[in-house]
């Protein structure tokens, strides 16, 4: 039973990140209608910049604030990259050129931070006792700030005038821009937001987990399989998805073995995407012709 | 036009293969072999990404199949070189095609991000699992032995081999019905069906292929080097071959050039970080392969070829000008045989209902043209008939045979042939490929296109002609199917036509049906309707209104008042 509970904090913890990645794939699908997959690089180069500056003593607030700032870096140079002043085009050639992104930003980290994987410093973990299950106390901050800054985000968009002009350009771009709402400006806002959101998971993640130059991949296809179970337009549902997947994979890694966590993501990604179409299929199936005669006559 | 054969280009890749014979410098050897087996792997690739649309990141994954599978039957089953190789390469394919089936159903770039999870999936099982001996992989194949050649140029000679055998078996594809389904199906999954392709069946095919040449790719790769490990079969390497297909664009030939132009730029950057620590060279390795995909793309993303593709239209054997129009064979049915018989038939989109109730007979032999009013359901009607929609409510018997769950592509092999209201060509395939599609006798395109007036355009690409003529090129492919349709559906054929080319529909409808095929068509020109069909069904708001023959039924007060609209009734 212990062991259960701290398989589900665990995978709540990583199940946040999960989710803030999806988030922002949601963000920027939406604004610019381009799957970044670089979106789990950004938080990886979050998570190693995080952790490096935690290892120099640099202070909690400087290591968020730097941490941000590498993703918020890494993301403009995605958007740079990825979408061209044309605006909208085809979706497969944007797609790849954020693959091409993400290529890049795996070689940078590896140039910068070598192949070593970076952990938090040594330190005792605040534990804090649930009845009679101890829990280390991080991980109940990491999911505190992970739902923070998803209902953070919600608002932004929701209540906030900003917002409304994202949401506008990811409605109609054309429109928006005869209501004079710059698209382009959105478009960078929007990966300047999925930025954040990263940088923030990326923290996170570098407070329970380890940093290492090629985590972005692996992230990258959980917070996508996330990201899909929200139709790629729905942050709630997104995240929904990410804290699914995570505790999911905490299980697996729990009672299996830590490196079926890749297969289940996929597994998890093909049965989100095709269990809708499936689940039409049956409901659109009619009674055969003899079962319907056979039916008329009782 | 000539009768010239295409000449056998993919000849030039002996090239490599006669120099590695020559050569005895071990260095610029795994080079080339490098170069030859990614080019395999590349045009294997090629096949799902340019030719059916399908955009793979999984390819090194199949790679590590084949690898793994023949590496694994040497190691513990002691199974000789060969056979091993070729349980690998059916190993990839079997893989391919099992994945296939269920990527398949995912849609561009949902198909890539399954194919990438795949990868990552992949990569994990092979570095954690014991038996695929972790990190550090496998012995691999022992070297080739080839009697004359060192232990570096035979691999090397082998995969030269390879990729030119691997490039006419591909060109040799295109041409096939294959090919030009999978082409067809790039443009249009309806028009693919209606000529009796099955699309699920021709997409996992040729993702079997693919994986199928990924397989050999893998299996040449573990014996060049002896080993085989998780890092050969990276992201970043199928990442790698998409760019080398991208760069290649429409040809295959130009995909081995995008090979060697990026195996190239890789080696050199390697090569100029000979002493350089290991993270050193494995980050500028990432970083180079980023970058040759960003040149690419935002600068040639339709691919290097794409300027000379049109000037470079093969040749073939020019059609017999000679060639008398096509007459469809008659069929063994005594005219006026039930054919095709729809009951109550109903077909909503969200709450509207756009057929409602709707039920026709047409017999062999017979001509039933459906009429109506903007909106009045018979293009539905017509789509249910195909089963290009799912049947909702029903029933639909093809010569007394219910075919209420049948899909179009097996109707379509059962004799139900159509043409379609927003015309159904393929634009980038030749006439005569167009006309081909249709069944599998070359003999048969030349009087079809006669009997439409085409022949002088056999060899035009379908985009060069003009609306009518392209209507034209849906009509002979109806003509030179292998047996005459039991059925035709024809969706408002006559829209867009010359008078001219109005008395050649006409002349090809009224000799299918002398021939005893049952036509449907939906016409909005009531005039071209009334000399042509047999019997008409006026349809409005989806619900039958009046049938009969045209001379009494065109008179009929209700069909007057559905296309004119009613007296305005006194209040």
């Amino acid at each position: 039973m212990e062991a259960f509970v701290q398989y589900l904090i665990n995978g709540l913890a990583v199940g946040g990140v999960f989710a803030l990645i999806a988030i922002g794939y949601v963000v920027v699908f939406r604004v610019v209608r381009i799957v970044n997959i670089a979106q789990g690089d950004l938080l990886a180069a979050a998570t190693l910049v995080f952790l490096w500056l935690m290892n120099a003593h640099a202070g909690l607030p400087a290591a968020i604030a730097g941490a941000v700032a590498a993703a918020l870096a890494a993301a403009l140079f995605v958007e740079r990259i990825a979408v061209t002043t044309g605006g909208w085009f085809d979706d497969l050639r944007a797609f790849l050129l954020t693959l091409a992104a993400s290529q890049l930003i795996q070689g940078a980290l590896l140039l910068l931070f070598g192949t070593q994987y970076l952990t938090m410093p040594a330190s005792a973990p605040p534990i804090i006792a649930i009845g009679d299950v101890h829990v280390n106390g991080v991980y109940l901050l990491v999911i505190a700030i992970v739902v923070l800054a998803l209902v953070g985000l919600v608002l932004f968009l929701e209540r906030t005038p900003l917002g409304w002009a994202m949401l506008a350009t990811a409605d109609d771009p054309l429109a928006a821009r005869l209501c004079a709402v710059p698209i382009r400006t959105m478009g960078v806002l929007a990966f300047a937001i999925a930025a954040v959101v990263a940088g923030i998971g990326g923290a996170a993640y570098g407070a329970v987990a380890i940093g290492s130059w090629n985590a972005g991949t692996t992230l990258s296809t959980a917070g996508f399989a996330a990201a899909v179970l929200g139709g790629m337009k729905n942050p709630t549902r997104a995240a929904i998805g990410g804290f699914v997947l995570g505790i999911l994979q905490a299980l697996v890694s729990g009672y299996a073995a830590s490196y079926l966590q890749d297969p289940l993501t996929f597994v998890f990604l093909i049965v989100v995407l095709l269990a809708p179409a499936l689940a039409r299929r049956v409901a659109r199936r009619r009674p055969r012709r003899a079962a319907r005669a056979a039916a008329v006559a009782a | 036009m000539t009768a010239r054969r295409a000449a056998p280009w993919w000849l030039l890749t002996l090239i490599p293969a006669i120099a590695a014979c020559v050569v005895r410098a071990p260095y610029p050897l795994v080079v080339l072999g490098t170069i030859g087996i990614d080019a395999i792997a590349a045009v294997g690739l090629a096949i799902t990404l340019r030719k059916a649309g399908q955009p793979s990141l999984a390819q090194t994954t199949f790679m590590a199949v084949g690898a793994y599978t023949a590496s694994l039957l040497e190691l513990n089953a002691h199974w000789p070189l060969l056979p091993a190789g070729i349980a690998g390469v059916a190993a990839a394919a079997l893989a391919a095609w099992l994945f296939g089936a269920i990527l398949l159903n995912l849609e561009g770039l949902y198909f890539a991000l399954g194919t990438l999870a795949l990868n990552a999936a992949a990569v994990a099982v092979f570095r954690n699992a014991g038996v695929f001996g972790n990190d550090e992989g496998l012995q691999g194949l022992a070297a080739f032995h080839i009697p004359g050649l060192s232990s570096d140029q035979a691999p090397t000679v082998v995969a030269w081999v390879l990729v030119a055998a691997g490039l006419y078996l591909a060109t040799r594809l295109d041409r096939a019905r294959f090919g030009r389904g999978l082409r067809m199906l790039r443009e249009s999954a309806k028009v693919t069906q209606s000529v009796g392709f099955d699309p699920a069946s021709l997409k996992r095919s040729a993702f079997a292929l693919s994986g199928a040449y990924a397989g050999v790719a893998g299996v040449l790769l573990t014996a060049q080097l002896s080993v085989v490990n998780p890092s050969l079969f990276s992201l970043g390497n199928s990442i790698a071959l998409v760019a080398m297909v991208i760069t290649g664009g429409e040809s295959l030939l130009a995909t081995v050039g995008g090979a060697v132009v990026i195996v190239l730029v890789h080696e050199l950057s390697r090569s100029s970080l000979q002493y350089a620590p290991v993270t050193l060279v494995g980050g500028i390795d990432l970083i180079v392969n980023g970058l040759v995909l960003v040149v690419i793309l935002r600068f040639w993303p339709q691919g290097l070829t794409s300027f000379a593709r049109r000037r470079s239209r093969r040749a073939e054997a020019p059609v017999e000008q000679r060639a008398v129009a096509a007459k469809p064979a008659a069929l063994p049915v005594a005219q006026g045989t039930p054919m095709l018989v729809a009951r109550d038939i109903g077909h909503r989109f969200g709450g509207v209902y756009a057929v409602d109730g709707a039920s026709l007979g047409v017999g062999a032999g017979e001509i039933l043209a459906v009429i109506g009013p903007n909106g009045a359901g018979k293009t539905t009607l017509l789509t249910i008939l195909g089963g290009y929609h799912p049947l909702q409510r029903g029933e639909v018997d093809l010569a007394g045979e219910p075919v209420d769950d049948v899909a179009p592509f097996r109707r379509a092999r059962r004799g139900v042939a159509a043409t379609f209201q927003h015309m159904e060509v393929v634009e980038q395939m030749s006439v005569r490929e167009n006309v081909l599609a249709a069944g599998t006798r070359e003999e048969a395109v030349a009087p079809a296109l006669g009997a439409v007036g085409l022949l002088d355009a056999a060899d035009a690409y379908v985009s060069e002609l003009s609306f009518g003529q392209q209507r034209m090129v849906e009509l002979a492919r109806v003509l030179a199917r292998d047996e005459t349709p039991r059925v035709l559906l024809m969706d408002e054929p006559a829209s867009g036509l010359s008078q001219p080319e109005r008395a050649v529909l006409a002349d090809v409808v009224r000799a299918f049906a002398a021939a005893g095929t049952a036509v449907v068509l939906v016409e909005h020109d009531v005039a071209f309707v009334a000399r042509l069909a047999d019997r008409i069904l006026v349809l409005d708001h989806g619900v039958p209104i009046a049938e009969g023959v045209p001379q009494t039924l065109l008179r009929e007060q209700v069909v007057i008042d559905a296309y004119l609209g009613s007296a305005a009734v006194p209040a």
